[in-house]
């Protein structure tokens, strides 16, 4: 699949991986976050990729793509405790996107995985994200 | 046996939870301003209060799509309008924003805001599916196509403006039944009722401005008139007891003066038959001429007798039975004069019985025209009554006064001012009706169809604490009687009592308000020990139950220096024999 504003996040590199995490939290562009690989999510993902060129806005807005709930758990629960998106009914192996605002970077809300990465879902969850920058 | 037990209490908690669930699912949420606050009320009202009637549009609809689903068709097109109207109330900005090449930061910033809430008003609906659809409408479409070329955000606002339009004209084009929706509010009470005026759902005048008073400190002239009769009634009951009953027996006689007459015809018509020279003379038509009019009058005393019974006691109970039975009465009685005129024409052609005949006739013209005028006082009497009756039964009716409402322009809160709905007092009801009424072809509403959506009554009451004054006569009994030569074999005398009263009206017990109802204060009365013929003065402590019926003080004779304790049972009726009635 040709993915033009998505970073693969590696899974079986932490230091890698941690490295092009941090490369994109340091820059000031939109992200989505996707966690996950089953064929929905890669279906989300590629629509995702495309509503980052397809919304009319002025920011810039790119995906982070990791596909599994453990590569950078330990950078992004926290974020989403705090945000109140992990809850007892809702731990991090259940979310499938969210996305971050410029900085300070902050979550709002999240696609659980029962939820559908649909242009609906995907639209709304960058423009939220853009309200809140 | 454990399992059965079980099953025993989880469909008792079931039943309980279904019935909770039920009870919270209401249209109407009345509140009250409670200290500059807002109170939900369950069931009883601050008699003074002011109310919020809010409507919950959504178990309006919830309630019109189950009970009445030939209406929800016309709500559920007006629903889908209206969410489509607010979500694209801003269209013509995002056109504005969308179609610019280069945007500032600020109209960039306007234009995600306008979307983001037009995706938040179309969120969790049909309509996001709609979107959905819509976008992969415009994906599909060739890069060459103009469609594609403007966005497919600004596509879908397109097509679902030109959705709304659709709507519109299918709407228009609407063939099912319409209604109305209205709100009534009714005051209920023992003389009927009459209409309460809601702010917002009405446009009917406020009744005359009437605060029921917290704190009573005087006793009424009627509570006065009662005193000094009680104060009567008590000498004659330190008199001799015997006698008070006899006295009672001749007040109810009195009552009914109008009716000694039919009593005395059944002796003067006896009189008539057994006269020796009328028996020898007698004719077998004069005799069945005689009986039809001794049936006529015991029928006349049986009526006259019951409805006068029932108007005594009218404002306890039923109070438009009684039109019916004077209604009875007054049919009954219509031919007494025909019956008499044959009796007249009949025994007059019996020249050895003229004089007989001519007495009896006159006695019986005579009570006839007792009973006409007794007839008539009652019809005097009921028309008052009447009139009550009919302006009940016009308030039934919805009314030109008030508004009707389609569900889109349904106000979300009506207003009433209990203050501004006439005289009330404690315990009477407030009736908030919500209507529905189909409307005919000519778009008139049809009255006789109104369906009664969801009905609340409420009791007002005065809530928190009030004094209230209370006559009526207590049995007192003194503790030591050094000062003064007490009654033989008496222990307990009888006396007018008044008393004021701090009471409390709950906002959660209608039991407490209607049945309970402890009072407690100061009271006066004035016994006469010594029976000398003139009242000592007695102050104490009183308390009372069962709305003054039950009370019970410790007093101290201030004139005879003694102190007493007594009791009073006021009972709200009277019998012959009961030497006690109820307070005011």
């Amino acid at each position: 699949m040709s993915l033009q504003n998505t970073t693969e996040i590696p899974l079986n590199d932490d230091a890698l991986a941690l490295r092009m995490y941090q490369q994109l939290i340091d820059s000031d562009k939109i992200i989505m976050v996707i966690l996950g690989d089953s064929s929905s999510i890669q279906k989300g993902l590629i629509l995702a990729d495309k509503l980052t060129r397809q919304i009319t806005t002025n920011e810039t807005l790119v995906v982070m793509w990791i596909g599994n709930h453990t590569t950078l758990k330990n950078e992004l629960e926290p974020i989403l405790k705090t945000a109140d998106i992990i809850q007892v009914d809702t731990p991090y192996k259940e979310i499938k996107a969210f996305c971050f605002t410029k900085h300070p970077r902050k979550v709002n809300t999240r696609i659980h995985l029962n939820g559908s990465l649909s242009p609906f879902r995907l639209t709304k969850l960058f423009r939220e994200a853009i309200k809140n920058s | 046996m454990k399992t059965k037990k079980h099953s025993i209490f989880f469909f008792l908690f079931l039943i309980i939870s279904i019935g909770w669930t039920q009870n919270k699912q209401k249209i109407l949420k009345v509140s009250e301003d409670v200290n500059g606050g807002v109170k939900v009320v369950k069931n009883i009202v601050d008699i003074n209060g002011n109310l919020e009637v809010k409507i919950s549009k959504e178990e309006l609809l919830k309630r019109i799509e189950n009970d009445y689903p030939s209406f929800a068709e016309q709500i559920e097109l007006k629903n889908r309008i209206n969410l489509l109207n607010k979500a694209l109330e801003n269209q013509e900005k995002i056109y504005t924003v969308l179609e610019k090449n280069i945007r500032t930061a600020a109209q960039d910033k306007s234009l995600n805001d306008y979307v983001f809430d037009f995706m938040s008003e179309i969120e969790d609906t049909d309509l996001e599916n709609r979107y959905n659809s819509l976008y992969y409408e415009w994906d599909t479409l060739s890069d060459d196509n103009d469609d594609k070329k403007v966005g497919y955000e600004l596509y879908i606002l397109r097509k679902f403006n030109a959705y709304n339009k659709n709507l519109g004209k299918s709407l228009s084009n609407h063939t099912g039944q319409s209604f109305d929706i209205s709100i009534l509010a009714f005051l209920k009470n023992k003389q009927g009722g009459d209409r309460v005026h809601i702010e917002n759902f009405d446009s009917y005048s406020e009744r005359e401005f009437h605060r029921v008073q917290r704190w009573v400190t005087n006793i009424s002239p009627e509570q006065k008139k009662e005193l000094e009769a009680i104060a009567k009634k008590a000498n004659t009951l330190n008199e001799s007891a015997a006698s008070f009953f006899d006295s009672l027996k001749s007040d109810i006689e009195n009552y009914i003066p109008n009716l000694e007459c039919a009593t005395s015809l059944k002796y003067d018509i006896k009189t008539f038959l057994d006269d020796s020279n009328v028996e020898s003379n007698i004719t077998d038509a004069l005799t069945k001429d005689i009986e039809v009019l001794q049936k006529k009058y015991n029928g006349i005393f049986d009526l006259l007798s019951i409805s006068k019974e029932d108007i005594s006691s009218w404002s306890i109970t039923r109070p438009f039975d009684i039109i019916e039975e004077v209604k009875r009465l007054n049919d009954f009685k219509d031919d007494i004069p025909t019956l008499i005129s044959g009796f007249q024409f009949t025994g007059l052609a019996i020249t050895d019985i003229k004089n007989e005949v001519s007495t009896l006739v006159d006695k019986l013209n005579k009570c006839e025209g007792e009973i006409q005028s007794g007839v008539e006082y009652l019809i005097k009497l009921l028309e008052t009554l009447k009139l009550e009756q009919t302006r009940y039964i016009a308030n039934e009716t919805i009314g030109e006064e008030v508004y009707k409402f389609s569900f889109d322009n349904l106000p979300d809160t009506g207003y009433i001012n209990l203050e501004g709905s006439g005289k009330r007092d404690n315990g009477d009801g407030l009736e908030i009706q919500l209507v529905i009424t189909p409307k005919s072809g000519d778009d008139k509403v049809d009255e006789q169809k109104k369906r009664i959506l969801e009905k609340r009554t409420l009791t007002m009451q005065l809530i928190g604490l009030r004094s209230e004054t209370a006559v009526g006569i207590i049995m007192a009994d003194s503790f030591n009687e050094n000062n003064f030569l007490p009654i033989e074999d008496k222990r307990f005398l009888y006396a007018p009592s008044a008393a004021l009263l701090l009471k409390i009206g709950s906002r959660n017990s209608n039991l407490y308000n209607d049945f309970i109802d402890f009072g407690f204060g100061l009271a006066i009365s004035t016994p006469d020990f010594d029976t000398d013929g003139t009242p000592e003065f007695g102050a104490g402590l009183m308390l009372t139950a069962f709305k003054d019926i039950l009370s019970v003080g410790i007093n101290y004779n201030v004139t005879l220096d003694t102190p007493y304790w007594s009791f009073g049972i006021n009972l709200p009726f009277t019998l012959p024999g009961i030497p006690i009635n109820k307070v005011d």
